[in-house]
């Protein structure tokens, strides 16, 4: 069931990779009715969770790093140096929430949270406790 | 000045606190609904873990609802949240706490009400626990543990005579709602302010699923009485969540052992495991694990036997603790043959069985002796006790056949209507009320009474009055005797003879 999940998941990567946006939803479109035709479709939701991990690692491992303001390229160039060497792309967003500081989250799987509001709702728990 | 004074309780209060960014493995709620979450992500995540939900980033209102993880599927991580569902949306971020669900344990606990995850609910404070043990863990083993040999007095006539409980055995009390189980557990804590100080027993009383009304009566009770000092009780009530329900029984426990394992005696009650089988139903049906027996999940009977494998009598080289477990299990139109009440009965060492029938003819407690049986027996009561106890089981057993015969004899031959005569008088003398608990040397004394025949003559409505006036003449005139037999647990020949003259001169 895992392989078949599997490579179901692969297949849409590859045949989505190079599509233009238009071309891509007919494909998801006709990938929907081959499921259905072949009685696999209760498969979609494992099939949709294995295709979004291929799909975020086409390019690399995503970093995603949010700061409270606009961040400078120097400190940027720091972060994309250092998460190079660990097999990840650098996208840059900015969410004032944060007050201050950033935050960095890695493909999904870890965050590293140095914004002052982070800090603040640490500091709430640990008062809490 | 004010601030900086502020600024130091702040700096005193979090040091040590670890405020650096660091590593944290997270997941993503995917969907969230009655109590059960599907996570996303978390691929190191163990059994049993404690999850955090909360906002990225977290608003000040935002809460941090923790969630236990149950399911380990390929895609995705079931986990049942331990507080409200409400709290949690899709989104929402998951974080790994590299805990198992652990609860605070210690002196510190005891006169405290606290929930399933041993937080304070009784308004008296926080607790200053510094111990955690996780809720979930292995029952000693066949080495650690010696055979059960000391009485737990639960003060109550029928059970200390006939169905006698010992330290660290697992009595299981059954029979329909609204029949006194509860009252009869109640009064065993109660009963504990009887026994010396040294010796006596740690109570924890978990409440699973119950009113809350009726957990705050019985605590102010317990209170009342002076017998919070030393209980804990540790409650899951109606509105709680069913994971609560779930999580309530094993806290108790894991708070039960610490005292156990520093060579204490602890009794737990569980009221009721019925309703903690529902909860795990609920939980197992939802994560969506296949139903087997009444829509019970296949391990229904391991979820009470690792709990009630924890009870038992450590050797000495364990300190020789002991923990004692009464099981509540309610039935269904007094039906002990469906699926939870014989799972408990095979697994506890006996069972207190409660008839309505006899609840109904006004018997308190509402005890059936002919169904219920202490497997341990009269290993774990004491010499007095079993000296009385014997002549009484046997009576009681010749007047239970007779009595069904009886309805239909016209003429009973002078023998056969003595033992009946003696044996309504035995029925009629184990009826207690509520809050009425006897030590252990009053209940011998009266009992010596009845075998002895010093009742016979009694009408048997005056037995209840006769009784009363009896216990208050041997606190007055028999207090050696009562001293000696509380002393020695035992009854000589001389003392029983001291006996029959007080008796005598009683009459």
């Amino acid at each position: 069931m895992a392989k078949k999940t599997s490579l179901y998941a692969r297949a849409l990567v590859e045949s989505l990779k190079d599509a233009s946006a238009n071309e891509q939803k007919k494909r998801i479109m006709r990938f929907k009715n081959l499921l259905k035709k072949r009685g696999d479709l209760r498969l979609l939701s494992a099939i949709l969770g294995e295709f979004s991990k291929l799909w975020g690692k086409r390019d690399g491992k995503i970093a995603k790093v949010i700061s409270a303001q606009k961040s400078s390229a120097s400190f940027l160039d720091l972060v994309k140096k250092t998460l190079k060497k660990e097999g990840y792309v650098i996208k840059d967003e900015v969410h004032e929430d944060l007050i201050g500081g950033a935050a960095v989250f890695l493909s999904n799987e870890y965050l590293i949270d140095n914004s002052i509001k982070g800090k603040l709702h640490k500091l709430r728990l640990l008062m809490k406790a | 000045m004010a601030k900086d004074h502020i600024f130091d309780i702040i700096k005193k209060e979090l040091e040590g606190s670890d405020l650096a960014p660091a590593k944290e493995e997270i997941g993503k709620v995917v969907s969230v609904g009655d109590g059960v979450v599907q996570i996303e992500g978390l691929p190191n995540v163990v059994f049993s873990e404690m999850v955090e939900i909360t906002r990225w980033p977290a608003k000040t209102d935002d809460k941090v609802v923790p969630a236990l993880v149950l399911n380990l599927e390929e895609y995705t991580i079931g986990a049942v949240v331990l507080g409200e569902d409400k709290d949690i949306q899709e989104g929402d971020l998951v974080k790994r706490t590299k805990n198992i669900l652990s609860v605070p344990v210690g002196e510190a606990l005891l006169g405290r009400v606290v929930n399933a995850l041993g937080e304070p609910i009784d308004g008296k404070g926080s607790i200053d626990a510094t111990e955690k043990f996780p809720i979930e863990r292995p029952a000693p083993g066949v080495l650690d543990r010696q055979a059960v040999s000391t009485s737990l007095a639960t003060g109550i006539k029928v059970v200390d005579a006939a169905i006698p409980i010992g330290r660290g055995q697992r009595e299981l009390i059954i029979g329909d709602r609204q029949i006194g189980k509860t009252a009869l557990v109640q009064d065993t804590i109660l009963n504990q302010l009887n026994e010396p100080e040294e010796t006596r027993p740690i109570c924890i009383y978990v409440a699973i699923g119950q009113k809350a009304s009726k957990v705050a009566q019985m605590v102010g009770e317990l209170e009342s009485r002076g017998a919070m000092a030393y209980t804990i009780v540790v409650t899951a009530t109606a509105s709680d969540p069913a994971s609560l329900w779930y999580i309530a029984p094993y806290a108790g426990c894991s708070m039960a052992e610490y005292f156990r394992d520093k060579g204490k005696d602890v009794l737990i009650i569980y009221d009721d495991l019925s309703k903690h089988a529902w909860a795990w139903r609920q939980i197992a049906l939802l994560m969506r694990r296949p139903p087997g027996r009444e829509a019970y999940p296949g391990d229904v009977f391991y979820l009470h036997s690792r709990l009630l494998e924890r009870a038992a009598r450590l050797s000495k080289e364990k300190g020789g603790g002991s923990l004692t477990a009464l099981p509540i299990v309610e039935t269904q139109l007094g039906d002990v043959s469906s699926y939870i009440p014989t799972n408990v009965i095979s697994i506890t060492d006996g069972q207190i069985y409660l008839e309505t029938d006899l609840f109904g003819k006004g018997q308190r407690p509402a005890v059936n002796i002919g169904l219920s049986v202490s497997r341990v027996g009269s290993a774990a009561q004491t010499k007095a006790m079993k000296k009385v106890a014997s002549q009484l089981k046997l009576d009681l057993a010749q007047y239970q056949e007779l009595a069904a015969f009886v309805q239909f004899a016209q003429d009973l031959d002078e023998a056969t209507r003595k033992r009946i005569d003696r044996g309504a008088r035995l029925v009629e003398i184990l009826k207690q009320g509520q809050f009425e608990v006897l030590p252990m040397a009053q209940q011998v004394c009266i009992l010596f009474a009845a075998n002895e025949g010093f009742l016979d003559e009694v009408a048997l409505e005056e037995v209840g009055a006769f009784e009363k006036r009896l216990l208050e003449y041997m606190r007055n005139e028999g207090k050696d005797v009562l001293k000696d037999i509380e002393e020695t647990k035992d009854m000589s020949e001389e003392t029983q003879e001291k006996l029959k003259k007080l008796l005598h001169g009683f009459k």
